[in-house]
């Protein structure tokens, strides 16, 4: 049984990673291949496709609002804004607008779209692993202990679950942008300070103006009560993104868009997910070679084991043959009963091959939005 | 009958020769075999069973010239004719005591496993008080427990001439004299022909012949 | 005829249901527009006529200070289009959650051109330092170049979304800029009458009336369902007789008390409703044309 289980799992092993990295593949190109472009910062096209379209934070610049009407203004299609920086119970927050649910076919699955800063849709993934609905709530988190200071975490209400859709949303937590922006503290709520006279929280006033203090408390949910205090500082306009998912209308307009890019009237960096997809899949194709070569040199130190294991059983049994000899039986039929146990050592370790494999088929998926993408 | 004529047989890649001029076993005798080993006793076993063929000479079994059939004929006339009891019993461990048993039926297209077959095994087992253990397996039992499985399956299709090399070489006196017991009153109530290679000349009082191989056969 | 009846029957209720199914196709194959206020709601729908749907939910009061339930903001979402004014109109805006690719500020166009205000009291806190709270005045419409401008905007819009119907499109639009035009010049003339003459608002929302035809308003913050204090009258007397302003410019009918003391005061009331939400009558252009006329009336006297 051991030996079948071992050689079960060197046969799997092979079989099992191609499955694994061929579904990932699949994955990461139907993911790119259905976002035509996407604008970002210059920098990393790598992190920008990773954090726009699989949600993972990597370090990227931002870009501000300003891009995004410059760009809708072009008349070349229309941009989904992207901001992905915090997480809530290891999850990626992303803002976004209702077009992002349009653009990648979401349905709502319990609850509803969200309508107001504050809410969020959450995948189902996301639902199932926090066991949390709609009517629940999540708070973001700080990016590390050292932000405390730097972001302000915010009760989000879950007004909508998600539709299972097999991608990295199921694992994401959607928000209005401008959530994003109350957490990054660009927006704040509080109470009427016309007046309120407390000098421990007013700390100066006169006809025009009131300076407070840092005791003044600063709302951390929004809700029906207080959604009216909430307000934006400075201007909206140079307000971040992560980046831009651009939806042109035609070819020709992607085209002449991305033409745009090259003679410098936009700063950003236009890419084509599927080319930096491809090319990061390129290097996993590499490693992927290596893993196979490892493979075959295993496989064959497994097959001379087996045979050293064959020999040596021959050797053990050769009492046991001798008297089968000697009763009656011919070598053909000693042959035959070696070759058959042979064969069900074989069939036993493809066997149990297959079900390692059909069981790995049954979880890739989730495996690999859970740990890949 | 037992007739072996003029045998000289060596082994390929030894010096060891074993020659006899004329030698014959009465059918439904019991013939005890002694010497000093490496006299080529067991040897001769294999020679009248047919697992061996003499460069020169014949030997006649059941009226069968032995050397003069083919592989598969010897083997078929082997199983059919000969039944086998070892010193180190030579039970297969993976196999239950009436799967051993019943391993003749399974190594030969010769002999059918039928529900007769089993009717017999479980007969035999009856006879030799190993009824009860017919699905333990061999490391279970005690050395007189295994050898009795041992001749359970060399009775199993009631063979005419049964070959026992030391039978009872690993067993303690009270086995030995139980196991011996019981081939004798095999042999005699079937009347088959009993030879049997040993060492123990306590046991020799109940056969009717002895051959002692340092008088009569050339060994060079 | 029993077996007749039941026939005709059904073949009359199936012929209504398709009728009913091509209207309901109908309405279903139109842009659906979405819009904040009523000027912006007139505007689409004298553009686009029959070949757009126009959204504007019953909004009580003003609808700059509206405030919308989750389906409606949903219903903002699902449209094909979202005019907004721009210049900070309706708070409610920033609040909520719409497709950026959808939503349009018709004012963006004179952006330059936005006034500031100051609302309420500035405050300043935290880490960030002192910061204002500086606002725009929103209503844009008051100045009828700027309205024009926004019929533009939104004509741009329209057609592209309905380009097959562009002629037509083109035809509504011209009207509504020849309407325009003609409350632009009749504004002018008033205001030319008015020269440096100080009117007083009632409440500041004619920013872009004053600072559009070079008009001088001292704006103050009363309703015209309320009576004013006797602080508040003491100051409107030091006003008038600071500035020998005469005139009073109301979004809405003052009540009769009101009405009285101001008699008493000599000043005369004019009613210059913004029309930011749906008139109990008329149309927008009907209500722009009754407040000017209402205007000249009153210069006219002065």
């Amino acid at each position: 049984m051991v030996l079948i289980f071992s050689i079960g799992i060197i046969i799997y092993l092979p079989n099992g990673l191609k499955k694994l990295i061929n579904e990932s593949e699949t994955q990461m190109v139907k993911r790119a291949k259905s976002t035509p472009l996407i604008i970002g910062a210059k920098g990393s096209s790598t992190d920008l496709v990773i954090n726009a379209l699989y949600f993972q934070q990597e370090k990227t610049e931002n870009i501000t609002m300003k891009i995004l009407y410059k760009v809708n203004a072009a008349g070349f299609g229309y941009a989904i804004p992207i901001l992905s920086m915090f997480t809530a119970r290891d999850f990626p927050i992303v803002g976004t607008d209702p077009d992002y649910f349009n653009f990648r076919e979401l349905s709502i699955g319990a609850g509803r779209w969200m309508s107001f800063v504050g809410e969020c849709v959450i995948g189902r993934s996301v639902a199932d692993k926090l066991d949390i609905g709609v009517g629940d709530s999540l708070v973001s988190s700080p990016k590390n202990f050292f932000d405390l200071a730097g972001v302000y975490p915010l009760k989000m209400n879950v007004v909508g679950v998600l539709d299972p859709s097999d991608s990295p949303d199921d694992q994401a937590i959607f928000v209005d942008i401008k959530t994003n922006w109350v957490i990054m503290g660009m927006g704040h709520g509080h109470e009427d300070l016309t007046n309120n006279y407390d000098p421990t929280i007013v700390l100066e006033r006169d006809s025009n103006e009131v300076k407070v203090g840092a005791k003044l408390y600063l709302y951390n949910s929004i809700n029906e009560k207080n959604i009216d205090s909430f307000h934006f500082h400075g201007d909206m306009d140079n307000y971040p993104l992560s980046s831009l998912i651009f939806v042109p209308k035609d070819h020709k307009s992607e085209t002449i868009f991305r033409g745009r890019f090259e003679t410098g009237e936009f700063s950003q960096q236009v890419i084509v997910p599927v080319e930096v997809v491809n090319k990061l899949l390129q290097s996993i194709f590499r490693i992927k070679q290596i893993f196979n070569t490892v493979f075959v040199l295993v496989g064959v130190a497994t097959l001379l084991i087996l045979v050293l294991i064959m020999a040596l059983t021959v050797r053990l049994r050769k009492n046991e043959i001798y008297t089968m000899f000697t009763i009656g039986s011919s070598r053909l039929k000693v042959i035959e009963i070696i070759s058959f146990e042979l064969m069900l050592l074989v069939g036993g370790s493809m066997i149990f091959a297959a079900i390692l494999y059909s069981i790995t088929g049954f979880f890739v998926k989730d495996f690999i939005h859970n740990f890949i993408i | 009958m037992i007739a072996l004529t003029n045998i000289s047989f060596q082994y390929q890649n030894s010096d060891f020769c074993l020659k006899l001029n004329e030698l014959s076993i009465k059918s439904g005798t019991k013939t005890a075999v002694i010497g000093p080993s490496g006299f080529g006793k067991t040897t001769f076993l294999n020679l009248i069973s047919g697992i061996y063929l003499p460069q020169h000479g014949s030997i006649v079994v059941q009226n069968k010239t032995v050397n003069e059939l083919s592989d598969s004929e010897r083997r078929t006339f082997r199983l059919i004719n000969f039944g086998f009891v070892f010193q180190d019993f030579k039970l297969l461990d993976y196999l239950t005591v009436m799967d051993n048993i019943l391993l003749p039926c399974r190594i030969n297209g010769v002999l059918q496993l039928s529900a007769k077959m089993k009717q017999n095994a479980r007969k035999i087992s009856s006879l030799l008080q190993i009824e009860d253990k017919l699905r333990k397996y061999p490391e279970k039992l005690s050395q007189g427990e295994r050898q009795r499985v041992a001749i359970c399956r060399a009775l199993l299709n009631d063979p005419p001439i049964i070959l026992a090399d030391e039978p009872t070489g690993n067993l303690d006196p009270e086995n030995k004299n139980r196991i011996m017991r019981i081939l004798f009153d095999y042999v005699n109530e079937k009347k088959s022909t009993l030879i049997t290679v040993t060492h123990d000349h306590e046991l020799l009082k109940g056969f009717d012949r002895i051959i002692d191989f340092k008088d009569i056969y050339q060994v060079s | 005829m029993a077996k007749t009846f039941p026939i005709i029957a059904l073949l009359f209720l199936f012929c209504c249901g398709s009728k009913k199914t091509k209207e309901n196709a109908q309405i279903n194959n139109k842009p659906r527009i979405a819009v904040v206020n009523y000027p912006l709601y007139y505007f689409a729908k004298t553009i686009g006529g029959d070949h757009v749907t126009v959204y504007f939910p019953a909004m009580d009061g003003d609808p700059a200070y509206w405030k919308p339930t989750a389906k409606q903001v949903i219903n903002y979402q699902n449209a094909d289009l979202i005019l907004a004014n721009g210049a900070g109109y309706a708070k409610w805006l920033e609040k909520v959650s719409l497709p950026s690719s959808k939503l349009i500020y018709t004012a963006d166009g004179f952006k330059d051109m936005w006034i500031e205000t100051s609302e309420g009291l500035a405050h300043s806190h935290g880490a960030e330092g002192e910061h204002v709270h500086k606002g725009t005045a929103f209503t844009t419409w008051l100045n009828f170049k700027f309205a024009a401008e926004q019929a533009k905007f939104i004509y741009n819009s329209l057609t592209a979304l309905v380009p097959d119907h562009a002629e037509e499109l083109n035809g509504n639009f011209e009207q509504l800029m020849t309407s325009l035009s003609v409350l632009d010049k009749r504004m002018e003339g008033v205001a030319s009458k008015i020269g440096q003459g100080i009117l007083i608002a009632s409440h500041p929302i004619y920013q872009y009336l004053e600072a559009g035809y070079g008009l001088n308003m001292v704006s103050k913050h009363w309703e015209p369902d309320e009576m004013p204090t006797v602080d508040q009258w003491d100051d409107l007397k030091k006003i008038i007789t600071e500035n020998q302003a005469r005139v009073m410019i109301w979004e809405d009918n003052p009540v009769e008390e009101i009405k009285s003391k101001l008699l008493e005061l000599k000043v005369s009331i004019v009613v210059f409703n913004p029309c930011a939400n749906v008139p109990e009558a008329g149309d927008f252009m009907d209500m722009m044309n009754e407040n000017l006329t209402q205007l000249e009336l009153v210069v006219s006297i002065m």
